[in-house]
């Protein structure tokens, strides 16, 4: 696919999926009220659902859609393999037992969004420093030390389960399986997306080396040490912004930024910018989804990325092979 | 003009020593031809004079400047590599990775310009590949990707060039038209370094052979001069014998 085709494909998906996520819901809004309220003519109590519930989870479920792809992108060029995901090094299982532990005590939902963050900051510094050890660091030692980690992180998260009482329960699943119903805090999560993105795109050409094996990028000319270091914070801060937001939503980080690769190939310069629009709307679509489907029964947003990512990418591998 | 120099050099792998006060210079229109047997450090060696790996003991030095001081991107600049072999774990096509041999001269958010993809297009055409283009790596055969690696260094450019077994793979033409490629850089005044298995390769393509034996001793000096018969089997540990007509002469088993 031509370049800016795909591009304008993909921001009009955006805008398409956001204008669907604040159109949609239990309480109906028709569209010509829906335009007067955007343009701020007509406060009332469609204006509150508007501005205060759906508008900020929209843009919420698009940071941190946007988040994860971008992080996923860059974290399968760190560790060298195309299957690795946001999640892999045990950021999301640190986050997860923060905020398991917060909701035990009785915190509030900007507690556990912060014991979120604390959790994925820390098993972010554990990683690295047992990663780190005397040696030098490589991928090999990176990844078997995040993914033991990992594992730690699920024995602590099945013991809080099943030591849980039970009225906590659900809150507990919902947060594990990922779930965008609280997401308010859609201006840090823009805000690091943003960050993320200029800082991955100033490397982009470099990115497209490394996948090329550390040997080959540094022979021609990329400092492969630094731009590692650059690789594993820049992916831990996105993982850790969209976890502590939305709990650890899977799929979206592993596949939006194949799926790209599929599309777009592996210019990272043109794959980074792309994978976070469709990783957004992906997101914001799935969580649209989420809440209407069987509404008023929230699902977790997590089980309708699988469910919309699995055939869009099943098909996509289908085609690819013709390649 | 040496461009590439070691000085008292000392390689070791692990607590094996594999050459030991080793002193090296490489200058425009040289071709060195690096052989040993297996494992007795060839590739370390190259990788080492490229700065990937830290030299235990001695010193490096690129056009006078000790190479520990140079960023990545200036030794890119100068100085090109052929890996042994390449892996791609992630689709590309042949024309972008040719063109990823610009890298250490463009700016941080700099594109490649006309003239890198022209440069590209004739490092393609030259090892025959232009009409693969805008097919997938992971579709090349080997010796297809191994003149994609070549060609990626022809887009490179660098006045000092690198490499590591440079006609594995390649059928009888490409190995042909690699070796003319070498005689051709060397006439453009380039230094050129290559591990080789093949002892009349380095007879007849390189001006001096470094003589590896894996457990720290080594020999330079001119290939016409230092290559006997004696010489090699001692090195590979195996009888080798000489012929000649007129003045050509190769060896064989």
């Amino acid at each position: 696919m031509r370049t800016p085709a795909l591009f304008l494909l993909l921001v009009l998906l955006v805008l398409g999926a956001l204008a669907l996520a604040v159109a949609v819901g239990s309480v109906h809004i028709p569209p010509a009220e829906l335009w007067q309220i955007l343009r701020g003519q007509q406060p009332g109590l469609h204006a509150d659902i508007l501005f205060e519930l759906r508008l900020p989870r929209a843009l919420a479920a698009f940071a941190v859609g946007g988040m994860l792809a971008l992080a996923g992108a860059q974290m399968q060029v760190l560790l060298g393999n195309p299957l690795a995901d946001p999640y892999i090094l045990g950021i999301s299982g640190g986050a997860a037992v923060g905020a398991l532990l917060a909701m035990l005590s009785g915190a509030a939902l900007l507690g556990v969004n912060l014991a979120a963050l604390l959790g994925a900051l820390a098993s972010m510094l554990l990683v690295f420093a047992l990663a780190q050890g005397r040696g030098a660091w490589n991928p090999t030692r990176l990844l078997l030390t995040g993914v033991v980690v990992a594992a730690g992180w699920g024995a602590l998260i099945s013991f809080l389960l099943v030591t849980a009482p039970q009225h906590n329960l659900p809150g507990m699943l919902f947060w594990l399986m990922g779930d965008l119903s609280h997401a308010r805090h859609w201006l840090p999560g823009l805000a690091i997306l943003l960050l993320g993105l200029l800082l991955a795109q100033a490397q982009a050409r470099s990115l497209n080396l490394l996948a090329r094996g550390e040997l080959q990028a540094a022979a021609l000319g990329v400092a492969v040490a630094p731009l590692r270091l650059q690789l594993y914070l820049s992916t831990s801060l996105l993982t850790a912004g969209a976890v502590s937001i939305a709990g650890s939503i899977g799929f979206v980080g592993l596949i939006v930024p194949h799926l790209l690769r599929l599309l777009v190939g592996s210019d990272h310069r043109l794959l980074l910018p792309s994978s976070v629009l469709a990783g957004g709307a992906l997101l914001t679509l799935a969580d649209t989804l989420a809440r209407t489907l069987f509404a008023p029964q929230q699902l977790p947003v997590g089980v309708l990325t699988a469910m919309i990512g699995v055939p869009v990418f099943l098909y996509l591998l289908q085609r690819g092979q013709g390649r | 003009m040496s461009r590439l120099a070691a000085l008292e050099l000392g390689l070791s792998v692990g607590t094996r020593q594999l050459c030991d006060g080793l002193c090296l210079t490489l200058a425009a229109g040289e071709c060195w031809g690096i052989l040993g047997p297996n494992g007795s450090g060839k590739t370390t060696l190259l990788h080492t004079l490229a700065g990937l790996r830290p030299a235990q003991q001695g010193e490096l030095w690129l056009d006078a400047i000790p190479l520990k001081q140079l960023k990545r991107q200036q030794i890119a600049r100068q100085l090109g590599l052929l890996l042994q072999d390449n892996h791609d774990p992630f689709p590309a096509t042949v024309r972008e990775t040719a063109l990823s041999g610009r890298h250490p001269y463009l700016q941080r958010w700099q594109g490649e310009t006309a003239a890198d993809h022209h440069l590209a297009e004739a490092a393609l055409r030259q090892m025959e590949l232009e009409g693969l283009a805008e097919r997938m790596i992971q579709t090349l055969s080997g010796g297809e990707r191994r003149r994609l690696a070549i060609a990626t260094l022809l887009t490179q450019d660098p006045a000092i060039l690198l490499l590591d077994e440079p006609l594995n793979h390649l059928d009888l033409r490409h190995q042909q038209l690699l070796l003319l490629q070498i005689t051709q850089w060397r006439r453009r005044q380039k230094a050129v370094a290559m591990v080789l298995h093949e002892p009349n390769h380095a007879l007849h393509y390189c001006n001096r052979v470094l003589l590896l034996y894996g457990d720290g001793r080594w020999e330079a000096g001119e290939s016409e001069r230092l290559l006997t018969p004696q010489r090699l089997s001692e090195l590979y540990q195996c009888s080798i014998l000489e012929s000649r007509s007129g003045t050509r002469r190769w060896f064989h088993f």
